[in-house]
């Protein structure tokens, strides 16, 4: 049975930004470097160890904290439901370990060359996609692109030039720039691979999905729930081990744990403190929590500032705002006394975090550079602090608008539904809103959200949603993106670390929190194992890999 | 001729509403290009603008959309499957199976609510300011001041979670053709909270009329040739002192359909309620054009039948208008 976390931590919700995070998941469960991905499985259709002490059958039915828009790769905007979903139905080319580290999946293997700018994926002879299609390189090669290309996730992949079927099981990839990270892209997004039947059709499979995975496609009522059913010709033989699993799409919190506790599902995931702290030592469930492999990042609530409209184009301004939060009070309240403080983009344990001069919470230093403020300006500084509807978030920002206050600031507050929100913040039409994202398990994967070429102009899209243009963050993401000595990644993004301090995009509050919750005879939720012997990284910012889920007794 | 006049009645109310509605949709802000392309490429924008006409006026949108209603075609949504290249999914499909769903909660709800409320209604009528009125009253009041969004999580917690006795939050509930005992159990407790208003309105409603019809002298002539209670009160009194609790019941429709959605939500149940949040909550304004329709059509279609009911039940009624 594996192991289970449980902590008495906890965090605040922040539902975040959906699509964000499903563009940050062209690399979401990545990380590692490439010494792991030069490494292939031996066979094509490999046996993953058994359990032979587990029953085979059964259904296990999730709840899941969102709906999703779509189901095919290209066009979607992925979360952790996305993933759950695509973890079911597809196979990505690459896994992330327990060690950080991208090992092959769908992929025999992936190996770069000598500068890292162009990667071979050779593929496993004979899986097919669930239509019957062969899954081999032209297959791959247009999957690729088809993401490469799409819409909304080529933003994050500009640094691909071209994607060739070099071969019959050979895909080469080449980029304008090295970039030894690339392979935990394709544990993202980008690598989750479609049938090109389906990838054909004038929706690409949006709602009709079809791929190598698991299980197969059986229905999707959206905002109700995903069916899907056992794939007998799975390439991983002796798996999955279910005869079936449903995704139900439960977005209120309360709703989802009801439906727990009354068996209508027999697993949830949650980022909700308050669902956490429930579950926390009820000996009628199971609770996990997400785990960071070695080289990943947390998520992090936060709140982010829009640092080129007014007051928040003055540092002065913003270094109050930082000066006047009390994350500890915010903890205190919403927290559930789970919650573990923020200080950086990078947490304690993390490789990457070191101290930095963010400010901590200071009113009396926060009053003085509100009255210099006013002393140039005539009047306060007026901010308004954007959030999306929901009960916790309105005590979050009500909290923060008092703090704020308190040392002389001007806030008011708006609750904007979820994807008005959205569209507000990538078009820079907000000036503060919560936020919750970075969770990666490599920090090149947050390059879009914090470098400078992705600062949109007024009232055009922007990926870099605090606007923030600093060309030392810039030097160093590229350092980040571009070396493979650890020692130098590591003094980047340190780097990158404090000069987001000193710039002040980010007002952090706490890191995130994720569990699965299961009744006890779910397992095989965590500690999965990759074709080549090696462990998953399991449970991680809210997905997991479906096809050792099993029902024990 | 009066069903001409309700024809063209019917037909002038719904332009309205149909203009109304899309009038006011679409001053919602927001742009759904950008919904459709994720705000993520100016091409796209361009492209969906369109191919799905934004760039007309309201006044032009306005028509094609009618004209295509009129065909039959409710269009395609703007969020669920759609794509910068191609439409998202038929309305027509999104609405197959939810509109059953709410127009059975809906029914299931007000048959529980009527078969509780007229004989606590007839009852506290006959034992008028006793002891059973009173409490009744009392019971009433309370419930009228619970919301729905109060009501429901409470009875999920109390029956699905801590009793078990009904079926738990997003329990996939099998139609009513398929499996007919399992659909009504497991929509007993949803449409429970549907009905607890209803009846606390019904009864309040009924009791009163009741009251003034048991004083009619054709009741006093009853009682004195003998008749019993219970003949007196489903023969002679009920029919007459439903005017009000029809009406009621016909008006009341929309606030169901304002009910629905909190217990769809709660429950999480696939019907036009879920339907209207999700697309309110992320600007699928063909789907809020297209519910809103429903409910109007739903809403004036039953006011009608309501309407026609009334000369049913009462001959004096049947009689003024066909002298018209």
């Amino acid at each position: 049975m594996p192991a289970e976390d449980r902590t008495d931590r906890r965090d605040f919700i922040g539902r975040g930004l959906k699509g964000a995070a499903g563009l940050a998941a062209a690399g979401v469960v990545g990380g590692g470097l490439l010494e792991a991905c030069a490494t292939s499985s031996t066979s094509s259709t490999t046996s993953t160890a058994a359990h032979p002490s587990s029953p085979y059958g059964g259904t296990v039915t999730m709840g899941t904290w969102s709906e999703v828009n779509s189901l095919s790769p290209p066009v979607a905007r992925w979360d952790a439901t996305g993933y759950l979903y695509a973890n079911a139905i597809y196979d990505s080319l690459v896994q992330i370990g327990a060690d950080g580290k991208a090992y092959p999946y769908l992929a025999k293997s992936v190996t770069p060359n000598g500068d890292f700018t162009a990667f071979t994926i050779t593929l496993r002879p004979g899986i097919m996609f669930h239509d019957g299609e062969k899954c081999d390189a032209k297959a791959v090669a247009g999957s690729l692109n088809a993401v490469a290309s799409g819409y909304i996730t080529h933003q994050s992949l500009q640094p691909i030039k071209t994607i060739t079927a070099t071969g019959p099981l050979t895909v080469v990839v080449k980029m304008d720039q090295p970039w030894p990270v690339f392979p935990a892209y394709l544990a993202g997004q980008l690598g989750y691979i479609a049938s090109p039947k389906m990838l054909a059709r004038k929706d690409q499979g949006t709602v009709n999905p079809v791929g190598t995975g698991p299980f197969i496609f059986q229905g999707w009522s959206i905002g109700q729930n995903l069916k899907v059913t056992r794939n007998p010709h799975y390439w991983q033989k002796g798996l999955p081990y279910l005869d079936a699993m449903t995704f139900l799409p439960l977005e209120d919190n309360q709703g989802r744990e009801d439906a727990l506790r009354s068996g209508t599902v027999n697993l949830i995931h949650s980022q909700y403190p308050g669902t956490i702290k429930h579950f926390t030592g009820d000996p009628n469930f199971k609770l996990i929590e997400t785990k960071i492999p070695p080289n990943g990042e947390s998520a992090i609530d936060f709140i982010m500032l829009n640092v080129t409209k007014p007051p928040l184009n003055d540092p002065n301004v913003r270094r109050a705002l930082a000066l006047g939060l009390n994350a500890a009070e915010l903890r205190r309240v919403n927290g559930f006394g789970l919650v573990e403080p923020a200080t950086s983009i990078f947490l304690p344990g993390s490789p990457y975090y070191t101290p930095t001069s963010y400010p901590q919470f200071d009113p009396a230093a926060a009053r003085k550079l509100v009255n210099a403020y006013k002393q140039r300006h005539g009047s306060a500084p007026t901010v308004e602090l954007s959030t999306i509807n929901g009960a916790s978030y309105q005590l979050t920002v009500e909290l923060i608008q008092q703090q704020w206050t308190a040392v002389g600031i001007n806030c008011s507050v708006a609750h904007v539904d979820f994807t008005a929100f959205l569209t507000n913040v990538v078009l820079g039409n907000y000036e503060a809103a919560t936020f919750e994202q970075f969770g990666v398990s490599d920090p090149d994967q947050n390059y879009v959200w914090w470098s400078s070429t992705t600062v949109g102009g007024p009232g055009q899209v922007s990926l870099n949603i605090a606007r923030n243009s600093d060309s030392r963050i810039e030097q160093q993401l590229l350092i980040g993106r571009h070396s493979t000595v650890h020692g130098e990644r590591l003094a980047a993004y340190q780097k990158v670390s404090q000069y987001l301090a000193d710039d002040l995009p980010f007002l952090y509050l706490y890191k995130t929190l994720w569990a699965a919750i299961s009744k006890p005879n779910v397992a095989g939720i965590t500690h999965q194992t990759l074709p080549g012997g090696q462990q998953s990284v399991g449970f991680f910012e809210g997905g997991l890999l479906v096809h050792q889920l099993r029902l024990n007794g | 001729m009066i069903w001409l006049r309700r024809a063209i009645q019917l037909v002038i109310t719904l332009f309205l509403v149909t203009f109304l509605t899309f009038m006011l949709t679409s001053l919602l802000p927001g742009n759904p290009a950008y919904v459709i392309c994720g705000s993520s490429s100016t091409q796209c924008v361009n492209e969906v603008t369109t191919r799905l006409g934004l760039n007309h006026s309201t006044i032009v949108q306005y028509w094609d959309w009618l004209k295509n209603l009129l065909t039959g075609n409710l269009g395609y949504s703007y969020t669920v499957g759609s794509t910068g290249t191609s439409n998202g999914v038929p309305i027509s499909t999104i609405l197959s199976s939810s509109w059953q769903v709410t127009v059975e909660e809906i029914l299931y709800s007000q048959v529980m609510a009527l078969v509780v409320s007229i004989p606590l209604a007839m009852w506290a009528a006959l034992r008028a300011n006793k002891l059973f009125d009173r409490v009744s009253t009392t019971v009433s009041f309370g419930t009228l001041s619970l919301p729905p969004f109060i009501i429901a999580p409470l009875l999920v917690l109390l029956f699905t979670v801590k009793w078990s006795v009904f079926p738990g939050v997003g329990t996939q509930i099998p139609s009513l053709v398929s499996d007919p005992a399992q659909n009504l159990w497991d929509l007993t407790l949803p449409c429970m909270v549907l009905a607890l208003t209803s009846i606390a309105v019904f009864q309040r409603l009924l009791r009163a009329d009741m009251i003034t019809t048991l004083e009619e002298d054709y009741i006093v002539m009853a009682r004195a040739k003998g008749l019993t209670t219970s003949r007196i009160l489903f023969r002679h009194a009920l029919r007459p002192s439903t005017f009000t609790l029809m009406t009621v019941a016909g008006v009341q429709i929309g606030g169901l359909i304002t009910g629905a959605v909190i217990v769809e939500y709660v429950f999480h149940i696939n019907g036009l309620g879920s339907v209207l949040t999700n697309a309110v909550s992320s600007h699928d304004y063909p789907v809020i054009q297209i519910v809103t329709v429903i409910v109007a059509v739903a809403y004036i279609v039953i006011n009608l039948a309501i309407d026609s009911l009334y000369s049913v039940i009462d001959p004096r009624i049947r009689r003024a208008r066909a002298s018209h």
